[in-house]
């Protein structure tokens, strides 16, 4: 009875490493990575908003500015595990994307009306940071 | 309001660079130096992110957020000033392109 068990449990803990592994997979983190930073952007927009009456920095206490920077965080940790594997390039230029996924989300969940010549700009940056990406992510292995 | 949005970009590249220097720098020099370098970088990227809350207050984000673009043109464009990188093509394209986008998006 007792190596069925224990066989029974190997065969679950290997399981649960899969899915880990699945789950640390470094190009997954790196869409993690670059959707909480798009997200964080709205939340902090939705947290500023919320608190537009009070003056100052009284927006500090809402619960969405904190969200916020807790996503901020997250997707620096799984950015820096990403680029553990994931070259430099590749990375900088699939955060290029983040503009648009703003823009998106801005449209979305913000409600903010958004031109045509707002899109057009909005794709140039992006189209402008994906032809940037060698050059600064030469930058960032230099210094 | 534009030099607001330039100042809040160029803290958080400096606190980049900070934080870069921190991590990754210089072997041989001593434990205060690295932490200086942090405190260095958090300090510029708090300083930012309090400029960034602010604009955020007063802008939509669709607005404010394709200037974030230009955190790539100051470091790309600082490495080649500073680090006497090669200006390519393709960061003249990328620089033109960013600077071209974000006008039409504050043209709006």
């Amino acid at each position: 009875m007792e190596p069925q068990n224990e066989q029974h449990g190997f065969r679950l803990q290997n399981e649960s490493h899969g899915i880990r592994r699945r789950f640390l997979h470094p190009y997954l983190q790196l869409s993690i990575s670059i959707v909480l930073t798009a997200a964080a952007q709205i939340f902090l927009k939705i947290g500023v908003d919320i608190r537009l009456g009070t003056p100052g920095y009284g927006f500090l206490v809402s619960l969405w500015i904190w969200t916020g920077i807790s996503a901020i965080l997250l997707s620096l940790f799984s950015w820096l595990y990403a680029l553990k594997s994931v070259p430099l390039i590749v990375a900088f230029n699939l955060a290029a994307t983040n503009h648009i996924l703003v823009a998106i989300g801005a449209c979305a969940f913000l409600g903010e009306k958004i031109t045509q010549q707002r899109w057009l700009g909005i794709s140039l940056v992006a189209l402008g940071a994906f032809f940037i990406a060698r050059s600064s992510s030469r930058a960032e292995e230099k210094l | 309001m534009f030099c607001l949005i330039l100042f809040s970009e160029t803290c958080s590249v400096t606190g980049q660079i900070f934080f870069k220097h921190a991590m990754s720098g210089c072997v041989g020099s001593g434990k205060a130096r690295r932490s200086l370098n942090l405190a260095a970088g958090v300090l510029a990227m708090t300083v930012g992110f309090f400029t960034w809350l602010t604009l955020l207050q007063r802008f939509n984000l669709s607005y404010l957020y394709p200037f974030e673009g230009l955190d790539n043109v100051i470091l790309a464009f600082g490495a080649c000033l500073f680090l006497r990188e090669n200006m390519t093509r393709e960061l003249w394209l990328g620089v033109i392109l960013i600077c071209f986008g974000t006008m039409l998006v504050s043209a709006t």
